[in-house]
């Protein structure tokens, strides 16, 4: 219902239910503020919104106080600036004023609201506290003296984060915000804090003393790292990327980043950026620089005359599926230009029979409001944190996988099992779901309960898409679609989930996909914007590059390819190119280039038309990025439009109980099998090469191979101890061990290292003086 | 739960189950201050591996639990003496005389706020208003034993029947 309220003398009309703050701003009215943040709970305790309501005998504070019909609310009267003014003094007595030294200066809500309803003078000469920084990991700066206590980062933890990392202990002079002993925050999104934060007591670590903020010009930026295409800033002071901040979108990324969209960029100096052409002569065992024709000519001499020698089907083509549209459009027309079918995007797959599923087939809005979600194989917070964020709002969701993740196990239903048990319980869930029960499995049988006749969408995680029993997942997807109309998708597409395929990155008929090109025997590989880390089978990969007779790699950083490649070009990071990227709802956001390449780096799209030209094929005589219209383009493409998702029909929500639905299986005894879930700062070339997400607590765990503590036990082995796998394929690797009772029984968690093969996997604990000579 | 040196005992889990039960299912959580009471008689103060014991047998972050912990005077972060005297320094107490008490019991003790003598026998607290500023200024010994009318000069008597009557 709406009522109307009088705010300084204008009438204003306002739902019932709002605050003062709400009612004001639709109005147009700014009540200054700290604790009150439109995405968190109302605390109510900075008291700066004061205001004076008619009939009231003291000022109200404006975040917690609903409008009633008839309020008389002055936000400027003598009565509402004397308190203001008031509670300005009180925030400021214990504050050190240290703004000339302060980070958050320029860009403080503090500065901006002591000069805008402060006064001058403070009458407080007695001595101000001090409290000690507390050390909250790589990412987060504390300056602790400054914290207003608003809390909003406390909330922000527990409200979004999905963790208390942080909490307000002591009271009134002793209040700090501080962690439990001496933990570090480590969610995934825990960057927010340092937006969310209206002072300068948390600030961004590498940023820390590097620009103001009135020297750094904002960019607009789309995330590089995951299909949800979060919308970004960037702050830039000349040609380099100082910092990364969201840029609001209701739609997608609400006002939070994850942490890799944040801290990424500081990949884009990593000590082994390209900065120059290399080349590798026939004698020699080094890179060594070359002029860019140089480089560019003895690309297309050496890609003619292998075509000639071997054909051109012992070329493979293999691209980033973070690299942009345009980028992987004109790879595709260079491959099929010189005659070759062989190029693909989808590098971390094993299994390609059983057809392909592109983005999430429904729209992150459909998300928020779908009945269920029956998630396969995935780690929402390694994968697409802002998954995870979405997921703790609802409660409507079943997920299935070999690493329980918080947020699928607490709040929501979760069975926990090895990849090669799912396949066996969706179909009991299918069963379950057609018959009404009586299965014998009685997760699965409330499960498929549960989900029959509801509006479910399947969502594929990167553990699904990576396992080898992937297809058999499918046809049981494709068969609870036909059964009760359930939308399928996959979340672990990379920037670039919703479009790769549609630029044609993809072998058609008589072509090679990723994983027969690993076994092909190719005599050429031209490598995009990946390295072998980007793999499922990187062990293959690395024996495939070995025995190829020449790789050439364009991309950001050398490092992963140093050893093997012929020929070197650097390129653009997503950072310092235009380009597009369609996330998996299907959604095309076309950005603009926020800073240079460094050195002589260029973009992507370039090096790949002057390629195409030197190779002299058609269509690359093009000048400019607005020409590159790769063939599947849409009308509104360039507009952000995209084709969208599959409509859904609006159904109301079921009422639904949330129980317990875990499960235990008892471990196989045919050895390990790999959880497939990619380790979230290990996702890609950049995130890999970011110093500060590497020193957090997942970046160190993903070098680690983490087992459930019984299976480790079993080894007679402990965290800490070296283990030593090896599969029936030949493949062998060593790593540090480390307990992880949220996975599965049997399921090893690991960067795969020299292993080729994903099941039947043995271990075997390390002497340790041979682990320390090895 | 694991058995560390931070489990409380049989009987203290059970006095705190007890507390749950005056809860509706699924807010464990508010039993959160009678649990922290709980464990600190039982350890005789709150290690921060009690606070998380106990903030893991009611399934909130340890961090909450920290917040109750120390916002309350009566829960001791450090271990205390035999005896710990909190006296109340708020107006009503001040006004009567306080301040002096707190003098005098500095001065006897031979120690100040938070300190415990180095025999372990005593400890020395701030507190805030018992709600009793009627009979003000008031100490309360143990957490339980509330004293009245304690001025400066009955200091010396004070803490004498104290030592005597083993703080009741
Ligand atoms: S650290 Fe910042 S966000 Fe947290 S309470 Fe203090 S001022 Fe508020
Ligand atoms: S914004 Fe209203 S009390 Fe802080
Ligand atoms: S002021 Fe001391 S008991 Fe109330």
């Amino acid at each position: 219902m709406e009522i109307s309220l009088e705010i300084n003398g204008k009438t204003a009309r306002a739902r019932e239910g709002r605050t003062i703050m709400e009612a004001a701003a639709a109005a147009g009215v700014h009540i200054p503020h700290f604790c009150w943040h439109k995405k968190l709970s109302i605390a109510a305790n900075c008291r700066m919104c004061l205001v004076e309501v008619a009939k009231s005998p003291k000022p109200l504070p404006a975040c917690a106080t609903p409008v009633v019909d008839g309020m008389v609310v002055r936000t400027d009267s003598p009565a509402a600036k004397k308190a203001q003014q008031g509670v300005m003094e009180f925030l400021l007595i214990n504050h050190p004023l240290d703004c000339p030294i302060c980070d958050q200066g320029g860009e403080c809500e503090l500065q901006d609201l002591a000069v805008g309803y402060g006064i001058s003078r403070s009458r407080y000469a007695e001595e101000k506290r001090v409290v000690f920084e507390k050390q909250l990991g790589p990412l987060i700066s504390t300056d602790m003296t400054r914290c207003i206590h608003c809390t909003r980062c406390v909330r922000f933890g527990r409200e979004v984060a999905g963790v208390m990392e942080l909490g307000l202990t002591g009271r009134g002079e002793h209040a700090e915000i501080m962690p439990f002993v001496e933990n570090t925050v480590d969610s995934e999104l825990s960057g927010n804090m340092i937006d969310v934060c209206p002072v300068g007591a948390l600030t961004s670590k590498p940023f820390r003393f590097s620009a103001r903020p009135w020297e750094l010009q904002t960019k607009p930026g789309i995330s590089a790292h995951d299909s949800w295409g979060s919308n970004l800033e960037l702050h830039c002071k000349g040609p380099t990327v100082m910092r990364v901040v969201p840029r609001e979108n209701e739609e997608i990324n609400e006002c939070w980043i994850s942490d890799r969209d944040r801290f990424s960029y500081l990949a884009l100096d990593a000590p082994d950026r390209g900065k120059s052409p290399m080349r590798r002569e026939e004698s020699s065992h080094r890179l060594s620089e070359s002029p860019w024709a140089t480089a560019l000519d003895s690309f297309a001499e050496t890609i003619r005359a292998l075509s000639g020698k071997y054909g051109a089907d012992k070329i493979g083509f293999l691209a980033s599926p973070n690299a942009t549209t345009e980028e992987l459009f004109l790879l595709q027309k260079i491959a099929r230009g010189v005659g070759c079918e062989n190029i693909d995007h989808r590098l971390r797959r094993r299994d390609f029979s059983g057809g392909e599923i592109n983005g999430y087939g429904i729209t992150v809005e459909q998300m928020r409001r779908r009945e269920h979600l029956l998630l396969v194989g995935a780690q929402p917070s390694a994968e697409l944190p802002l998954l995870a964020h979405l997921l703790r709002r609802r409660p409507r969701r079943l997920a299935l996988s070999s690493v329980g993740a918080a947020e699928c196990g607490a709040a929501g239903n979760h069975i926990l099992a090895r990849p090669s048990q799912w396949s066996g319980i969706l179909e009991s869930v299918l069963r379950a779901a057609q018959s009404g029960g009586g299965e014998k499995n009685e997760t699965a049988a409330a499960a498929g309960k549960k989900l029959a006749g509801k509006e479910t969408s399947i969502l594929f995680g990167g553990g699904a898409v990576q396992s080898p029993h992937y297809p058999a997942l499918l046809e049981i997807a494709r068969a609870m679609s036909r059964e009760f109309g359930a939308t399928l998708g996959v979340l672990c597409g990379g920037a670039n989930g919703g479009g790769a395929a549609k630029t044609g990155a993809m072998p058609r008929a008589g072509g090679m996909n990723t994983a027969e090109m690993l076994r092909g025997g190719l005599r050429a590989f031209v490598l995009f914007q990946c390295e072998p880390e980007d793999f499922a089978e990187r062990a293959l990969l690395s024996r495939a590059l070995g025995e190829a007779e020449y790789v050439a790699a364009i991309g950001a950083h050398s490092g992963g390819l140093r050893d093997c490649a012929r020929l070197f070009l650097p390129a653009a990071a997503a950072a310092e190119t235009e380009g597009t990227f369609i996330n998996g709802e299907g959604r095309a956001q076309t950005f603009a280039a926020a800073a240079r390449p460094p050195g002589l780096a260029r973009e992507g799209w370039k090096i790949l038309r002057v390629l195409g030209e030197k190779l002299g094929l058609d269509g690359f005589d093009f000048s400019t990025f607005a020409e590159i219209r790769p063939q599947f383009v849409g009308e509104d493409f360039y507009n952000g439009g995209g084709d969208g998702a599959a409509a859904v029909s609006k159904k109301k929500n079921g009422a639904d109980d949330s129980g317990g639905l875990e499960l235990d299986f008892a471990p196989a005894n045919n050895g390990l099998e790999l959880a497939f879930a990619p380790a979230i700062y290990d996702a890609d070339m950049l995130t890999r090469r970011s110093p500060a997400l590497q020193k957090t607590a997942s970046g160190k765990n993903a070098a680690l191979a983490q087992m459930h503590p019984e299976d480790l036990r079993a080894l007679g082995a402990e965290d800490g101890d070296w283990i030593r796998f090896s599969d029936s394929e030949g493949g062998a690797m060593e790593a540090a061990a480390k307990a992880n009772p949220a996975l599965a029984r049997g399921v090893l968690l690991a960067r795969c290292g020299g292993l080729f093969g994903a099941e039947n996997i043995t271990a075997e604990k390390m002497q340790m003086d041979k682990a320390a000579s090895g | 739960m694991p058995e560390t040196p931070a489990h409380l005992s049989a009987e203290s889990l059970a006095a705190i189950d007890r507390e749950i039960a005056k809860y509706p299912k699924g807010k464990k959580a508010s039993a959160v201050m009678s649990a922290l009471r709980i464990a600190q008689k039982e350890k005789g103060w709150l290690a921060a591996e009690t606070i998380a014991f106990v903030a893991e047998y009611l399934q909130i972050p340890a961090i909450r639990a920290m917040e109750v912990a120390t916002f309350y005077n009566m829960y001791d972060l450090k271990p205390v003496g035999k005896r710990k005297l909190c006296l109340c320094t708020n107006i009503p107490c001040a006004l009567m005389g306080a301040e002096e008490t707190a003098a005098a019991l500095q001065k006897n003790l031979g120690i100040k706020w938070g300190e415990t003598t180095p025999d372990g026998e005593w400890t020395l607290k701030e507190g805030e208003c018992f709600g009793a500023c009627a009979g003000a200024p008031v100490v309360i010994v143990n957490n339980e034993k509330m004293h009245e009318n304690i001025t400066a000069e009955k200091i010396p008597a004070f803490l004498q029947s104290l030592k005597a009557n083993n703080g009741e």
